[in-house]
């Protein structure tokens, strides 16, 4: 999102170019070959990160809250939450680049639209720093759509974890949707689907809600 | 307000008969091209895409090896500017020892055949339904909207996934099971375009005159809805391939021999860290071809906005 105001503010110029072509990349990257990509460097060539799973071997502790990492905490065993973070890298980069392209591509078009409006233009002439006048005045109306974007990019990340989970091997909701379709367990698909349709109207829930928070004319 | 302007001279020039229709047409032609080529990497995107089409088309003349011969001597062969690397064999082999380079040119007609029918059939699909959806509205228009709610709340890779594990695994499956989950999308273009449409005076006026249903919805109305149409359909056809590349990768797609780049990909997954070009080349084809066809989408957007053609 900064990246997008930023390409907004400064339309044209090289850094503009820059991120909006990243974008572009990003947005076209079929990211199940992105993962392979970053585990031939990081992990093969470089061996900075591990390979997949979530945690080293070396480790084993019960779970108690479910949650790698402050499981890894609690335990109390040294170079353990090191290893459950390490894990987390490559998916986490695999996993964000689609939708920081889209959210960055959509920040930049809203904003563009919301600096050409004639308010934008009162407060520069009033003499406002331009800090000011692009974080309050611009940004905030230029929030509506790209919330709705984020939005929709909890789609996009169910599906995409689908595919970084099941490369890296990482026992989510995405690999068991895959390993049940695979083993033709329906009962377990049609739960699964149920229940990640289920986020995604409760994140448009959410997003709904958030509208009356940024823009006040909304609220009935 | 723009589209009012552009759809006067029109009006005038129906009455005056079909050459200036043809000279009409063809002066908008050229005001889109102007407009698309302001738009550099839109030109070079369709420039990229226009070589992968001939790519495709060309295969067997350009390629090198057939894509299913397995050469007994060259397992895994890194490529050409590596050491170790064959001439025959530009971007190496695989585990099979079946030539990379070959199996991506014969992949380029697998994915440009499943963008164009996801494309068509979604297209087609979506406008009739959406049309339908628009010109009828009431309970057709609540009972089709829904159904297209529902099918849009599910994430779209998901549900072609769980469409093909129903229909069963393999290209045609997966090429219907990503068309019907694009196809939405269609319906609620079209459905927007024509409501705002149907308002308009020319279609009281062709209505007037004694136009029956189907050719106010076909004849009338539907032309004047067709540029946002256009433009989706560009940037739905990079998002076929990327799904159809991505349900081969999963092993949902097409079926090993085949040489489609996400089957290719989900076979050299095994040899990773081992030999990175059959993991690297098929991946940087889909990203290319994706690429290319974004870029082109986003021009077209650009060239056929009248919004955004002010500014």
């Amino acid at each position: 999102m900064p990246l997008g105001v930023i390409a907004a503010v400064r339309r044209g110029s090289w850094l503009d170019q820059t991120v909006m072509g990243a974008a572009l990349v990003g947005y076209s990257m079929p990211i199940f070959w992105w993962g392979l990509l970053l585990i031939i460097l990081f992990s093969g060539i470089l061996g900075w990160t591990p390979v997949s799973g979530r945690i080293s071997l070396l480790y084993f502790f019960p779970p108690v809250t479910g949650f790698m990492l402050i499981d890894s905490l609690l335990s109390g065993q040294a170079g353990a939450f090191k290893s459950a973070l390490s894990h987390l890298i490559l998916p986490t980069i695999v996993l964000a680049t689609i939708p920081l392209a889209v959210i960055a591509r959509q920040t930049r078009s809203a904003m563009l639209e919301v600096l050409g409006e004639d308010y934008v233009r009162t407060a520069r002439s009033k003499g406002l720093p331009p800090r000011r006048v692009i974080g309050l005045h611009a940004l905030r109306n230029a929030l509506i759509p790209v919330v709705t974007t984020i939005g929709l990019q909890v789609g996009v990340l169910l599906a995409g974890a689908i595919l970084t989970e099941t490369i890296f091997s990482w026992p989510g909701i995405g690999k068991w949707m895959v390993d049940s379709v695979f083993k033709r367990d329906y009962a377990v698909v049609q739960g699964g689907l149920l229940l990640i349709a289920a986020i995604i109207m409760i994140v448009n829930l959410i997003v709904d809600v958030l509208y009356g928070l940024i823009n006040p004319r909304i609220r009935h | 307000m723009s589209s009012t302007n552009t759809k006067d001279p029109n009006a005038a020039v129906g009455l005056e008969g079909g050459t200036v229709i043809a000279v009409t047409r063809r002066a908008r032609l050229a005001e889109f091209w102007y407009y698309f080529s302001q738009n550099r990497g839109a030109v070079i995107g369709l420039y990229v895409f226009l070589a992968i089409v001939v790519i495709a088309l060309l295969a067997p003349v350009i390629a090198p090896h057939s894509p299913s011969l397995q050469n007994r001597g060259f397992f895994l062969l890194p490529p050409v500017w590596q050491e170790g690397g064959n001439w025959s064999f530009i971007l190496g082999t695989d585990a099979v020892g079946r030539d990379v380079l070959s199996r991506l040119i014969y992949g380029a007609r697998f994915s440009l055949f499943i963008g164009v029918v996801v494309v068509s059939v979604a297209v087609s699909v979506g406008i009739l339904v959406g049309l339908i959806a628009g010109y009828f509205r009431g309970a057709v228009d609540t009972v089709i909207m829904r159904v297209m709610d529902i099918i849009l709340a599910f994430p779209s890779l998901l549900l072609a996934l769980v469409l093909v594990a129903i229909l069963g695994p393999g290209l045609v499956n997966a090429m219907i099971a990503i068309a019907l989950v694009q196809q939405p999308h269609y319906v609620r273009l079209t459905r927007a375009a024509v409501m705002s449409e149907k308002g308009r005076d020319y279609v009281t006026a062709a209505r007037v005159a004694g136009a029956g249903n189907i050719r106010l919805m076909f004849k009338t109305i539907l032309p004047n809805c067709t540029a946002p149409l256009i433009v989706q359909a560009a940037l739905s056809f990079s998002t076929a391939i990327l799904d159809a590349a991505a349900l081969g990768f999963l092993g949902m797609g097409a079926q090993p021999p085949t040489p489609e780049w996400g089957t290719m990909l989900a076979e050299a997954r095994e040899f990773i860290l081992r030999a990175w070009w059959v993991v690297t080349f098929p991946g940087l084809a889909i990203l290319i071809t994706v690429l290319a066809i974004n870029l082109m989408g986003d021009g077209l957007r650009d060239a056929l906005d009248p919004k955004l053609k002010r500014s």
